[in-house]
């Protein structure tokens, strides 16, 4: 176990020093959903300033819109719940209401793109304001598109991964993470939805773990990260997963991964970092934390 | 008078005094005992205590000096009784009790008696086992701990090493979810009588488990008792009040009896139902006294994940001879019923102040395998019950209870996720001052209630009755003395039912496929 306080002092450097004007805005948000998994994982809001100053540029008259129908947007939508502006974040969700889809029911980028990826860039946060605000209302919607990513996109993405595609391993690292970051804001009442989020989790985790040897480090943090948050959540087992996913982060820290001129590798390692330091936190049912982990 | 034994154990006995009452005899008897003791009674089940095991017993029923009725029978043999206090137990309200007791009930053999002697007994989670007889004397209390940390935990579903499967412990609202361990729990155990004349007390109150109650906190909130796939169970005479949530629920269990068994709980605390059966099977309830803050009876079969999984409706349950009062339903069918109830029978009761007497609630989304069938109510009497009879179709107490798709009136697609009502039969029922509504059925309309008969049903209402919502649905409005509102239902018996008194018309039905009136 790496000593954590000296993870974060590395961490904090980087952050002092990185150049997120010259990052896309895709990494951008990473960037802040990272680090405000990481104030959430921490307790302490750290990094609550720095979320802040990253939302005061992208917002403007209580919304965000980086681009017409981008995923992106949805991404700093998670964020603005973090940081308290759930009326931004509210404002934001107002975009699933136009946003292109396929021919299948999932959501497809305004080039009419679709990517496993979207469990992480939009369902992740149509889940959290569907809980929190929604009423729920589009819970078989967000299932059903999951059903439907699952169904047209996962096989071949899935075969190519086997194979030993790097762009193919990386889609379905998301997908894991994206989907385990849905379950966790999820309202367990409705449990088959979150039964089947299960199953498609822990389904995509099998794929990874073959094919994640060998894979350069900027590609696995993400896969880390979804591993140790799946075994915090008692979604898949401690023993037979763990292990793996901590010498990742591990190895990643030895050879600083974390870097100033590198703002996506650098969000993928600070994520890893918020399950790294708090995988006893829901097997100990949260009860250093006021008990409250479920919504 | 017919005098019948219903049970007998090797400390006591219970007969059934068959004179045409209900849950109370119509006459006051005198029961003797093997011509010696006797002891007054004007309930239709009562108990007796003090008997010596592997003896013969012969009892008497008198009335006005006349003997009315006997019976003999023989207590069962008793190998050792094992006394709490022997094994450590304080008993004086105290120090907490419960390694002493779970050390007795672990040390007791085959046909023995772990006795809980006159005292209260702080506790917090005892645990019982095969072949086991728990025994709660006269003025004995087990009196639970209402602190969080002291309560171990159920998970919800543990994954199998081989990752194929899942172990199901705990269970919340018909969801396999973690829950803090009952006051009295049983899991994987059969051949277990819990009897006496003492109190399981959950001493919950709005500062501790009713706080905040639809939170989870660490886990959800503990049952009284819980038995998770137990068999052969049986729960005699004693007083179970004060539960933090459910009272008594049996899960994934069956043969079971529930007899002259009292269940009390405050009519304002928050989900206290008294008795949950989920997926049951051979379920007995008699002679039973209930008043809750929430639904007495309350048939169940969880949502539809475990009906998916496990497919295990509730069925062959029968409740007679009791009486329930102040419960929101005095016997409910739902709204987690997503495997089905089949085979269920109340007879020869009495309801008293509940808000509604039979409670079916249902939504969509509870599925294809949501079918309620062979439901029948009869001999029953009713007395200031708000809405004797509700079949809700739109429930909306669930997470997603207020959406479109479940409160929709207008017909959608029968699919996957779609529930069903067959044969529902009410049958010489006395309801007398209602308030609401006669009777309040809604199906769904592209689902409609296949069979509802009432024979020979009288209502009639309360001179100040009260206004109310018959039913927890969208667009069903305060109202007060209306009759029968049915709606989508494919054929509706009514055979001599009389309503009294009521504003309006008296019957109003919609989207009823086909009336018989006789």
């Amino acid at each position: 176990m790496k000593d954590f306080e000296e993870i974060k002092e590395y961490i904090n450097s980087v952050l002092q020093e990185i150049n997120c004007d010259s990052a896309d805005d895709y990494d951008r948000a990473m960037l802040l959903n990272a680090l405000a998994a990481t104030d959430k994982a921490m307790y302490n809001g750290e990094y609550e300033e720095y979320i802040r100053r990253g939302l005061d540029k992208v917002v403007t008259e209580d919304n965000i819109s980086v681009s017409e129908n981008s995923f992106v947007n949805y991404m700093y939508g998670n964020v603005c719940y973090s940081a308290g502006m759930a009326d931004v974040a509210v404002n934001i969700a107002r975009q699933t209401i136009d946003q292109p889809r396929a021919e299948a029911g999932y959501f497809v980028s305004q080039e009419g793109r679709g990517c496993l990826c979207t469990a992480f860039t939009a369902l992740s946060f149509y889940m959290n304001y569907e809980t929190r605000n929604g009423g729920k209302e589009h819970y078989n919607d967000i299932i059903a598109q999951f059903n439907a990513l699952h169904n047209n996109l996962f096989p071949q993405v899935k075969k190519a991964a086997l194979a030993g595609d790097k762009d193919a391993f990386k889609a379905l690292s998301l997908y894991a993470a994206g989907t385990i970051d849905t379950m966790e804001v999820m309202d367990q009442a409705l449990y088959e939805i979150f039964a089947r989020l299960r199953d498609i989790f822990k389904e995509t985790v099998q794929i990874l773990k073959s094919t994640v040897a060998g894979k350069s480090e900027d590609l696995i943090l993400i896969y880390s990260y979804a591993i140790l948050k799946g075994c915090r959540m008692r979604v898949i087992q401690t023993e037979k997963y763990a292990g793996l996913a901590e010498s990742i982060f591990e190895q990643a820290t030895e050879t600083k991964v974390a870097d100033k001129d590198k703002v996506n590798e650098t969000a993928a390692y600070i994520f890893a970092y918020s399950e790294y330091i708090r995988n006893r936190d829901y097997q100990d049912y949260g009860r250093n934390h006021g008990g409250v982990l479920w919504n | 008078m017919e005098l019948k034994l219903v049970m007998a154990t090797g400390r006591s006995a219970v007969v059934e005094l068959d004179d045409g009452g209900k849950y109370y005899s119509k006459e006051e008897y005198t029961l003797c005992v093997n011509g010696g003791e006797c002891i007054k009674t004007n309930k239709v089940v009562t108990s007796i205590y003090g008997l010596k095991p592997d003896t013969d017993y012969k009892i008497t029923a008198e009335y006005a000096g006349q003997t009315c009725g006997e019976l003999e029978f023989r207590t069962d043999y008793e190998y050792v009784t094992l006394n709490v206090r022997e094994f450590g137990a304080y008993g004086d309200g105290e120090h907490d009790d419960t390694n002493a007791i779970q050390c007795a009930i672990m040390a007791a053999p085959k046909n023995s008696r772990v006795l809980v002697p006159e005292g209260v007994y702080k506790i917090s989670s005892v645990f019982l086992k095969d072949n086991l007889t728990l025994e709660l004397a006269k003025g004995a209390v087990l009196s639970a701990f209402t602190d969080r940390e002291k309560f171990p935990i159920l998970p919800g579903q543990i994954e199998t090493y081989d990752e194929s499967d899942y172990y199901n412990l705990g269970s919340w609202e018909g969801n396999p979810l973690d829950m803090f361990s009952a006051i009295v729990c049983g899991i994987n155990c059969s051949n277990v009588t819990i009897t006496g004349e003492g109190v399981i007390d959950g001493c919950t109150t709005h500062d501790n488990w009713w706080k905040n109650c639809k939170i989870r906190n660490t886990a959800w909130r503990p049952r009284l008792f819980f038995i998770n796939n137990c068999s052969n169970v049986t729960m005699h005479g004693i007083t179970v009040q004060n539960s933090p949530s459910w009272t008594i629920h049996p899960y994934f269990s069956k043969h079971l009896k529930f007899i002259d068994v009292k269940i009390l709980n405050p009519a304002n605390s928050h989900n206290t139902d008294g008795l949950d059966p989920e997926s049951c099977e051979d379920v007995l309830v008699l002679g039973t006294y209930i008043s809750v803050g929430d639904d007495c009876i309350a048939i169940k079969s969880g949502k539809i994940y475990m009906a998916q999984k496990e497919k295990t409706p509730t069925q062959d349950m029968t409740v007679r001879q009791c009486c329930m009062r102040d419960g929101h339903g005095a016997v409910t069918v739902g709204s987690e019923i997503a495997a089905g109830v089949k085979d269920v029978h109340i007879r020869d009761c009495v309801f008293m102040n509940t808000d509604r007497g039979l409670r079916v609630k249902t939504r969509r989304g509870r599925g294809k395998l949501s079918v309620l069938d062979d439901i029948s109510f009869e001999n029953i009497d009713m007395d200031n019950v708000m809405t004797p009879f509700v079949v809700n179709s739109f429930y909306f107490c669930d997470p997603d209870g207020k959406t479109e798709y479940v409160g929709s009136r207008k017909p959608l697609p029968v699919d996957d996720r779609t529930p069903s009502i067959k044969s529902l039969i009410f049958k010489d029922i006395d309801a007398k001052n209602c308030h609401v509504a006669g009777a309040y059925i809604c199906g769904l309309p592209e689902s409609k209630v296949e069979k509802l008969t009432f024979e020979n049903i009288n209502f009639s209402y309360a001179d100040d009755a009260k206004s109310g919502v018959a039913a927890m649905m969208l667009g069903c409005d305060e109202a007060s003395r209306q009759g029968l509102i049915v709606s989508n239902v494919e054929k509706l018996i009514l055979k001599n039912v009389n309503i009294e008194g009521c504003d309006g018309e008296a019957i109003v039905a919609d989207n009823v496929d086909k009336i018989e009136r006789y």
